[in-house]
């Protein structure tokens, strides 16, 4: 028979695991359980729609022989991986800014984090109060007399160059990645590059040998979060995109709108074929980052 | 070898002084060790000579050459961290070489001085390893192999052993030492422990608020400090207030106990000054209750001595005595002390 203290022991070593039971509840009923449902969906499971040829891939035989889900998936890929990497160029640099000393810097910081309060929504209204024929950028222009009128102003958005699409997703994500490169820069400190300056390094190869491997974790973490979220986001390519072909939420959103139910299995498919591509690119982008890593003697 | 001349170097902090008028020389081969407490501008000082912070005011010379204009990477000095700076992410052969890659060493050349400093630094088979995997020590000696391998003009060692124990610090102390005055590099060596100051030290400056109280050998800075700060941050001192007293022609200091010749003339009988003696320089001998010239209040068993806390008068003085006797508390003891261990401060010094 076990001793008082050895369930005590046993105790003590699982109290942390049974405390995060209610979150694992939620995440494994809520998020893997409508997984499942959708991978079921995607498959021809659907009895409460009067549909169950589970399990059949013709939905997604059907979605990916057609060459609009290919530039579909093209614009999703170009939108989210387009707005991750400028994102991100800003971010860095941002982040360097923000970890010098200069005046009026406590400002500029908070200024910089504005839009991480502020809903995608008043994001998109900006993007077409600023960017939009007739917009604020259109009107400066015809004012400083580069064009005649703001109509002759090149159109920025919903056309499939997705620079509407893009700004709003950089305008939301920079501070974010700002923020998370800053916090790692902060707590590496100054030295290792005060160091290397010493050494006779100059500030070019300081970011590259120090500064930059200081700072990939929090690269990674948040080009991760960005990326995942634009993929799966519809209301910007939605309201600011080019329209057919729509992004792959888009279209997504408009089979699970339509008038004809069983179309709910066919939104499922594109639903999953999401999942896939950004499962599979996270994958390789984390088996990189984990090499990467190995090579440097962190893992 | 190179002599390096600070003038006049003063640096502030948002209204705060950090540094307030160096001048400080540092012949070539020399060392010389900034000692002060926290706070004082030691790493400040060191800072401005790498040119990691510009100076208010002020120039910095190596071999004549004011070099406050150049950028940090142009200097050549050698600043070995606190904290070492290591970087994590290479091996040890890659971290000793970095100096040289960035400056465009070529390779195999690269290789080679690392090898050697490797050796020099008694690291040979350390080479793959990372950060991480170092001890503490091995970790001090791979920031000053990084440091040395790109031959620099002039080494500044910040607290370096600070987070050593004390066996390991010993045994740094002397490593580095002899580096120093086999590569005769001029240097600058900081720390807050006087012990390792005068262990190490050709010559030391003793700071205090951002100024130089004094840059001597370490046996003048002990024996002969020019003021009360000093003598307190260069050890156990016995700062006591004595009356200058007529002996003959001659003049002597009463201390409680028989008057002590002084060296120093132009002192007037009646005079009180401020003196200084050090723990070790007094001599006492158990006397009868009486017959002594004070009383034992405590002791305490320091290893190589018994420090012994002695009243003399409205005095108490510090006693370092090595014989292996051990007096007790309440004993009466009579004192002496050599004029030669007697520190008088010039009367507008004799502030305690």
């Amino acid at each position: 028979m076990p001793s008082p203290s050895w369930r005590h022991r046993a105790f003590a070593q699982w109290r942390p695991a049974l405390g995060l039971l209610p979150l694992g509840v939620v995440i494994i009923v809520l998020f893997g359980g409508a997984l499942l449902l959708a991978l079921l969906q995607s498959l021809g499971f659907a009895p409460w729609l009067g549909v169950n040829s589970f399990p059949d891939l013709t939905y997604f035989t059907t979605l990916w022989s057609g060459a609009s889900f290919w530039w579909s998936l093209w614009f999703t890929l170009y939108y989210s991986l387009a707005a991750t990497a400028i994102a991100l160029v800003l971010a860095i640099l941002l982040a360097l800014c923000l970890v010098q000393a200069f005046p009026g810097r406590a400002v500029f910081g908070s200024l910089s984090r504005l839009p991480l309060v502020v809903p995608y929504a008043v994001g998109i209204a900006l993007a077409v109060i600023m960017m939009g024929n007739g917009g604020v950028l259109s009107r400066l222009a015809a004012t400083l007399g580069w064009i005649d009128d703001p109509a002759q102003f090149p159109r920025l958005l919903n056309t499939h160059a997705g620079l509407g699409v893009i700004a709003v997703y950089v305008w939301k994500q920079l501070p974010f990645m700002a923020l998370s490169i800053h916090a790692v820069l902060i707590s590496a400190g100054r030295e290792q590059a005060e160091a290397a300056a010493v050494l006779g390094a100059t500030r070019h190869q300081i970011f590259r040998a120090i500064t930059w491997p200081q700072i990939v974790p929090g690269i990674v973490s948040s080009t991760l979060i960005c990326f995942a979220f634009n993929m799966g986001a519809f209301e910007a390519p939605f309201i600011l995109g080019g329209g057919f072909p729509d992004t792959l939420p888009v279209l997504a959103w408009r089979y699970f709108t339509d008038a004809d139910y069983a179309l709910q299995l066919q939104g499922m498919a594109v639903v999953v074929s999401i999942g896939l591509v950004a499962g599979l690119l996270i994958a390789l982008y984390l088996a990189l980052y984990r090499g990467y890593e190995h090579r440097l003697g962190r893992v | 070898m190179i002599s390096l001349a600070l003038r006049g170097l003063a640096k502030s902090f948002a209204g705060t002084t950090a540094l307030a008028g160096i001048d400080l020389t540092i012949a070539p081969g020399e060392l010389v060790t900034l000692l002060g407490p926290s706070g004082c501008g030691k790493s400040t000082l060191l800072r401005l000579i790498a040119g990691l912070d510009i100076p208010d005011q002020g120039a910095i010379l190596i071999d004549g050459r004011d070099i406050s204009d150049l950028d940090v990477p142009e200097r050549n000095v050698g600043l070995v961290f606190q904290r070492y700076a290591l970087f994590p992410h290479m091996t040890v052969r890659r971290n000793i070489g970095f100096g040289l890659r960035v400056r465009g060493t070529p390779a195999a050349e690269t290789e080679r001085r690392v090898s050697d400093m490797l050796d020099i630094v008694q690291l040979g088979d350390l080479g793959e390893r990372f950060a991480h995997q170092l001890s503490g020590g091995q970790m001090q000696r791979v920031a000053l192999a990084r440091t040395l391998v790109t031959r620099p003009r002039l080494l500044m060692l910040d607290e370096p052993f600070a987070a050593l124990d004390a066996d390991l610090r010993r045994q740094m102390r002397s490593f580095v030492r002899d580096l120093q005055q086999k590569m005769g590099l001029s240097t600058i060596f900081v720390t807050h422990d006087q012990a390792e100051a005068m262990e190490i030290s050709d010559r030391i400056a003793v700071m205090q608020s951002g100024r130089i109280l004094q840059c001597d050998t370490p046996e003048m800075i002990y024996h002969q400090p020019v003021s009360a700060e000093v003598a307190r941050m260069t050890g156990e001192a016995n700062l006591v207030t004595g009356r200058v007293v007529s002996l003959g022609d001659a003049v002597g200091l009463d201390l409680g106990f028989d008057p002590v010749p002084l060296p120093r003339r132009g002192l007037a009988a009646g005079t009180q000054v401020l003196t200084l003696i050090r723990p070790e320089a007094i001599a006492i001998a158990p006397a009868d209750p009486g017959d002594g010239h004070g009383v034992i209040q405590s002791s305490a068993f320091m290893g190589q001595s018994v420090r012994y806390s002695i009243a003399v008068g409205p005095n108490v003085f510090l006693v370092d005595d090595v014989s292996t006797r051990r007096l007790a508390p309440g004993q009466w003891v009579s004192l002496r002390v050599s004029p030669d261990h007697v520190c008088v401060f010039p009367p507008q010094a004799s502030q305690p």
